[in-house]
């Protein structure tokens, strides 16, 4: 008899642990579409042996655990990746936006400005008593100080945006770390390092925050998530630490909330916007100044040797004014002498009214050697400042072209390994399903025997 | 290596995302005719254009500036030599007035000297584009005042040079000062003197004869000058004109996509992509559960 009900008990091991096992694979058909899930695999153990007179027999089939399949180190790859990914994806947006205030090369930006400048000059010199002529010149120097004034506000916005971006940034990384810290509180209150599910949303939350942040995983004993990003922490067990921004309108700085510590180097989406902010723009912005300027001096050096058309009442022409005023790109515009009276434009040398060596002088200024000792010209120093920016965006979107096909390698590498595959499943659930039928028969056998012995009584 | 529906999507995905974004740009080349949109599309594209286009407008301003330049020189050569011919009628009234018997002919050609005088200070003041062209650098102030009797010169003077920029190294000077013409009001002076010596009825002299002779190489030696300017300035102007060809050529093989070649890219494009979805709608719909009973 006890042989007979041996027999039913391994028979009822084996309908359970193929049950489970239908419900695992089940799950996994279920999540098969699933964002971060990873694969789970029942893993079914032969049940300890049981002493019999012959020997040593099997006692059954038991379900040990469900395991997930992860690769760790493929995981950290995509991280970095993503990070890298990320950091270049910010460069390129950001830059697409300073390629966009400056219009080049298909005109309507400062270059053209500048070819009209040398225009409006020659014409004046062409014609320096014609008021008509002064008034264009008048014109084009509005325009060219707006442009000027027109993208240096542009840098300044792309700056700032940049500033509001990093909170977000931070927003969204201490909430990130805030779950991930209360993940790992959820886990460690199981007490088992099975828990499938919930180690594939903690997975997914740390693979978001390697977007934003730089991030390296240390998973403990305990199966807790340590997260630190450039070797300042991030989540540490069960707590998470809170990231702020310092800002002035020079610098960004990164602070614990708590210690008000500075975080070491940054990278990813949030790198990206500090660094535009700190190094980027102020990078272009510095030589767009130095461009403004410089033209400001320039021009108002010669125009102030020169003189305007001598007045109608008096007959005498100004002289020593100055063409345009302001410091920089975001200041310069016309003086008030010459926009309210054309005639104070100088044109002549010496006060003659058809004299036109200033005018001259002055369309010619653009191509003379002004910067580098004298051996680069504005429009070339103009063009040198398209080009820089037109090599880094390149290179910025050459990288997060390659970066985005490294992680989508990886991600294939992933899916390859944690994804479900539905032929998989089909041939499992087939498998596990034939195994209970068969279970189910010896059951079915167990109790035919039963009969069978039962029925010697009789 | 195990795919996983997954994969095959993503991959799908990706792929039909990286044929779009090549739609989009060879439309967009298409469209506007032009490689690049942005200097990051090809920086060292992008510094060519803005070189070349800004060659292109300026050339443009010399060739405007030179041809201005040529009809400037030419109003001022027009000039030279009508004061050229009017001395040499004064020369022949000079020589008949010498040879006269008649002193009642010496008014009459008294007469003719305020004439021809008069046609001077009117070449004197000769106006191009409403500028005095023999007034140096003042050009709104009439050069050479006539009070009736005898020609001053402005108070500004006939001094300074007019420049002109065509492209050279150097700017151009395009006026003729109306003192190497006139020499300041010498000529004019002569004419007077002959005048009023008529008027009080004596013949001029031999070295008056002579004299006039010296003035005609004067205005000659003008006349010489400007017109081998003028041609100098033709020869710039084919320069430009040529340069102007060139550059363009040069932007163009820049800027310009090459109209046939981007078409058949883009049809080739296409029917990348329309391969692609009718793969995708046949393979990957299909899965072990769909052959299971």
């Amino acid at each position: 008899m006890s042989d007979l009900s041996r027999m039913l008990n391994i028979a009822k091991s084996a309908l359970l642990a193929n049950r489970y096992a239908l419900d695992v694979t089940s799950n996994n058909i279920a999540n098969a579409h699933t964002d971060g899930y990873s694969r789970q695999r029942p893993e079914l153990e032969t049940s300890p042996s049981v002493q019999t007179p012959f020997g040593y027999l099997g006692s059954g089939v038991e379900m040990r655990r469900v395991i997930r399949i992860r690769d760790a180190f493929v995981d950290q790859e995509i991280r970095s990746s993503t990070n890298s990914l990320g950091e270049n994806q910010v460069y390129n947006k950001v830059l697409d936006e300073v390629e966009a205030y400056f219009n080049e090369p298909n005109g309507g930006g400062l270059s053209t400005e500048f070819d009209n400048f040398f225009k409006a000059f020659q014409e004046l010199a062409n014609n320096p008593e014609d008021i008509g002529v002064r008034e264009t010149v008048l014109q084009q120097g509005i325009s060219i100080s707006k442009v000027f004034n027109e993208i240096a506000s542009g840098l300044d916005t792309i700056r700032f945006d940049a500033l509001k971006k990093v909170n977000d940034t931070l927003q969204d990384i201490n909430n990130l770390t805030s779950e991930i810290a209360s993940l790992n509180k959820q886990i460690f209150s199981l007490g088992s390092t099975d828990v499938n599910e919930l180690m594939d949303i903690r997975d997914k939350r740390i693979d978001e925050l390697s977007k934003l942040i730089d991030v390296k995983v240390i998973i403990d004993s305990n199966g807790l998530a340590n997260v630190s990003s450039g070797g300042s922490t991030l989540v540490s067990g069960v707590n998470s630490l809170k990231i702020v921004s310092d800002s002035n309108s020079n610098y960004i700085q990164l602070l614990y909330e708590g210690t008000k510590t500075a975080l070491g180097s940054i990278s990813g989406t949030l790198g990206g916007y500090v660094n535009t902010f700190n190094t980027l723009i102020p990078k272009y912005q510095q030589k767009f100044d130095t461009l403004a300027s410089t033209f400001i001096n320039e021009v108002n050096k010669l125009h102030s040797s020169g003189y305007g058309l001598p007045d109608l009442t008096t007959g005498e022409a100004s002289t020593g004014i100055n063409f345009f005023e302001g410091t920089d790109a975001r200041s310069i515009k016309l003086t008030n002498d010459v926009k309210n009276n054309v005639r104070n434009i100088a044109a002549s040398v010496d006060g003659s009214s058809g004299n036109n060596l200033v005018a001259q002088k002055i369309s010619k200024l653009l191509d003379k050697g002004i910067f580098d000792n004298g051996n680069t010209t504005f429009t070339q120093f103009y063009r040198g400042i398209i080009t820089a920016i037109g090599y880094e965006n390149s290179d910025s979107s050459r990288k997060a072209t390659s970066y985005e096909s490294r992680v989508s390698s990886l991600e294939n590498l992933k899916s390859s390994i944690s994804g479900v595959s539905l032929d998989d499943e089909m041939v499992n659930l087939i498998k596990y399903q034939r195994s209970f039928e068969a279970a189910a028969k010896v059951v079915q056998s167990v109790d035919e025997l039963f009969d069978t012995l039962l029925s010697l009584k009789r | 290596m195990r795919v996983t529906e997954q994969m095959v999507i993503s991959d799908f995905l990706r792929n039909i995302s990286k044929t779009r974004q090549s739609i989009d740009i060879l439309n967009r080349q298409v469209a506007s005719n032009n490689k690049i949109a942005k200097p990051s599309d090809d920086p060292f594209i992008a510094e060519a254009i803005m070189r070349y286009q800004s060659a292109i407008e300026k050339n443009g301003v010399y060739q405007k500036n030179v041809a201005n330049a040529i009809t400037y020189l030419e109003t001022s050569f027009n000039a030279v030599d009508g004061v050229i011919s009017t001395l040499t009628d004064l020369k022949v009234l000079i020589t008949a007035a010498s040879n006269t018997e008649e002193p009642g002919m010496l008014q009459t050609y008294s007469n003719e000297a305020e004439g021809i005088l008069q046609r001077l200070i009117n070449y004197g003041n000769t106006k191009f584009n409403n500028k005095y062209i023999f007034g140096g650098s003042n050009t709104t102030t009439v050069p050479y005042l006539y009070d009736g009797n005898k020609v001053t010169v402005s108070s500004k003077g006939t001094g300074g040079e007019i420049y002109v920029d065509l492209g050279g190294p150097d700017l151009e000077v395009i006026n003729t000062n109306g003192n190497d013409v006139f020499l300041g009001t010498e000529i004019f002076d002569f004419v007077t003197e002959i005048r009023d010596r008529l008027k009080n009825l004596q013949s001029p002299t031999t070295e008056q004869l002579n004299k006039i002779d010296d003035y005609i190489n004067v205005a000659n030696v003008q006349f010489g000058k400007i017109g081998a300017i003028v041609e100098r300035f033709k020869d710039v102007q084919t320069q430009l004109e040529s340069e102007e060809v060139r550059l363009k050529d040069y932007l163009g093989n820049e800027k310009d996509i090459d109209l046939a070649e981007t078409i058949v890219k883009l049809t080739q494009v296409q029917t990348n992509l329309e391969a692609a979805f009718r793969a995708w709608s046949g393979v990957l719909q299909k899965s072990l559960f769909n052959f299971l009973q």
